[in-house]
């Protein structure tokens, strides 16, 4: 039987009186990396506070096999969370905020430090939440979900007020977390977000997820490379990757490749490409229905 | 319930009301008054003597520290429900009883420790003047944080039950008016044109929190209760100083335990704190269908 970090079988989520989720059936496996998409209103953040049993719902939650509900304790220990809206206390300093958090989830002051340093947060300590800009608030929620290293990341909408850098930042931290093994779910209605850094999309619409699959999502990888790729570099291809073209391009100068294969293994297909001695000068990420 | 979380949050909390300011800023104010009151001691007048100083005293506290408490109890829950913190601070390793426990306990624990440092400058400028009964003042003392610690609950109560800031400081206020002024303006009217004998004026008198506190504390400094009028003489008749005097802790213990289990239900017993309500992150505008 395979295991799920977050298991959910929602019925129904009814805030002011209106019906916000309904038939949500979620399940998200161990190291998996999931996007959810949707219009504004169509419930992302309601669905993943339901997930952290932060609002009533009919159904059940699951994370790390705990009831959110029943062992809210338990279940929120594995759990990361980043708001959407930076929802820090205006009387508490950044640092307070730091300690705070370390005390609830019981971090060692030295890992402390190493997550302040990690979106380099560390000058602003003393500072008051009202004095800073969203994209740094951000940063501060962002290294406060990091606290502790839980193995589930729940990111609401995390991009939202960052700059290019702090997102291609963003971007860092996380492929490295997903490198260890950790569990990322996580809202956007940036379409671009959801292609980078997704196992599976999904999306919500009214309330209901639209469009989910289990089966593992395929990718085209388009580069160009500076001329014509050394022989036998394929071969070390990882499982499930196969050359669908390989064709002089322009004038000659360079040769576009384009791979198909697994969503998973995409970084590792493309580290082969490159070294096999190809000077790679353009990279295009397509969707598998995607023109090549 | 683990005592270091629940100790965690009430530092949070007291963080908070400190930087706020205006509870620190209240509690100086009304202790301010307090000792212009006693100043006022050096020129007794009337036949009550020393003892009208004190009984003006004790009737300033019961109108502050309802007020204070009240308002500190209607910040705690409604305004971080709206703004989504309370939903960020339980996405951490907590038990939601532990967060309203710790809320409570930091917030009355600043309250009472306000409380107890302005009784006790007064207390010493008392001593100074080389007046009044240590004894009585102590179970006064006792009796203002009793009230401290009902009005906290009905403001928490009241924060609880609410969907806003803004609608859990009114309620706040409303209740605040209701049991200082309009129970008082309406007895009186009803006591007027309705002819209430004593025996009903007096139940419905201490039916309100503020009066029972304010006959006990009284009675904590005189027997002469006959002064409060004939609805107070006949409950003195009838059921002795000390008979009354366990009416009035009864009644104030009533209303606390209630207040508090308003407090507790509302936030989440059955339900889950953050719930029934959008909060301002789910509050986003219907999409466009057209």
């Amino acid at each position: 039987m395979e295991a799920f970090v977050i298991e959910a079988a929602i019925r129904r989520v009814v805030l002011g009186g209106r019906v916000v989720l309904r038939d949500v059936d979620l399940k998200v496996r161990a190291g998996e990396t999931v996007v959810i998409g949707g219009p504004n209103g169509a419930g992302k953040t309601s669905l993943l506070r339901a997930l952290l049993g932060l609002v009533p719902v009919e159904g059940v939650v699951r994370i790390g096999g705990h009831d959110v509900r029943r062992a809210h304790r338990a279940a929120m220990a594995q759990v990361g969370y980043v708001p959407q809206a930076p929802a820090l206390f205006p009387e508490m300093t950044i640092g307070e905020h730091f300690r705070l958090w370390a005390a609830l989830r019981g971090v060692d002051p030295a890992i402390l430090a190493e997550a302040v340093q990690t979106f380099g947060v560390s000058a602003y300590l003393g500072a008051y939440p009202g004095t800073l800009s969203g994209g740094w608030l951000q940063r501060v929620s962002l290294a406060l979900a990091l606290l502790g290293d839980p193995p589930v990341l729940v990111l609401d909408e995390p991009t939202v007020h960052l700059d290019r850098a702090t997102r291609a930042l963003l971007w860092e931290v996380l492929r490295q977390k997903q490198a260890q093994g950790v569990t990322v779910l996580m809202t956007t209605h940036r379409p671009e977000d959801g292609r980078l850094e997704a196992d599976r999309t999904l999306w919500l619409e009214d309330g209901r997820l639209v469009s989910e699959t289990f089966e593992p999502r395929q990718v085209r990888l388009k580069a160009w490379v500076l001329r014509q790729p050394d022989e036998g570099w394929s071969r070390h291809l990882p499982p499930g990757w196969q050359v669908l073209r390989l064709a002089p391009d322009g004038l000659g100068a360079t040769t576009c490749v384009v791979l198909r294969g697994p969503w998973a293994s995409r970084w590792q297909a493309l580290q082969t490409l490159q070294a096999g001695g190809n000077t790679v000068i353009r990279v295009d990420w397509l969707s598998d229905e995607g023109e090549a | 319930m683990r005592w270091g979380t629940l100790r965690w949050v009430a530092w949070k909390e007291v963080r908070q009301l400190l930087r706020q300011r205006w509870v620190p800023v209240g509690y100086a104010v009304l202790f301010g008054l307090g000792l212009l009151l006693w100043n006022a001691r050096l020129f007794p007048v009337g036949w009550f003597g020393p003892h009208r100083v004190a009984i003006a005293y004790f009737q300033l506290l019961a109108f502050g520290l309802p007020w204070l408490g009240l308002l500190a109890g209607a910040q705690a829950i409604a305004p971080e429900r709206e703004t989504g913190r309370l939903a960020y601070l339980l996405a951490q390793p907590v038990d939601p009883a532990e967060v309203f426990w710790g809320k409570a306990l930091g917030r009355f624990g600043l309250l009472a420790s306000l409380f107890l440092i302005g009784q006790g400058i007064t207390a010493l400028v008392l001593m100074r003047h080389g007046g009044g009964s240590l004894g009585m003042y102590g179970l006064f003392t006792v009796a203002g944080l009793g009230l401290t610690f009902l009005s906290l609950g009905l403001g928490m109560a009241v924060s609880a039950w609410s969907p806003t800031q803004a609608r859990a400081t009114g309620g706040a206020l409303g209740l605040g008016l209701v049991f200082l002024l309009v129970s008082d303006w309406v007895l009186l009217t009803a006591a007027l044109f309705l002819r209430l004998s004593a025996p009903t004026l007096f139940f419905l008198t201490v039916l309100n929190p503020v009066q029972s506190f304010r006959i006990l504390a009284l009675s904590t400094l005189t027997d002469r209760l006959d002064i409060l009028g004939p609805a107070v003489g006949w409950a003195l008749a009838r059921l002795g100083l000390l008979g009354l005097r366990l009416l009035l802790v009864g009644t104030l213990l009533a209303w606390t335990g209630t207040a508090w289990a308003l407090a507790r239900v509302g936030f989440g017993l059955s339900d889950h704190p953050v719930g029934r309500w959008r909060t301002s992150a789910e509050a986003a505008p219907e999409p466009f269908r057209p």
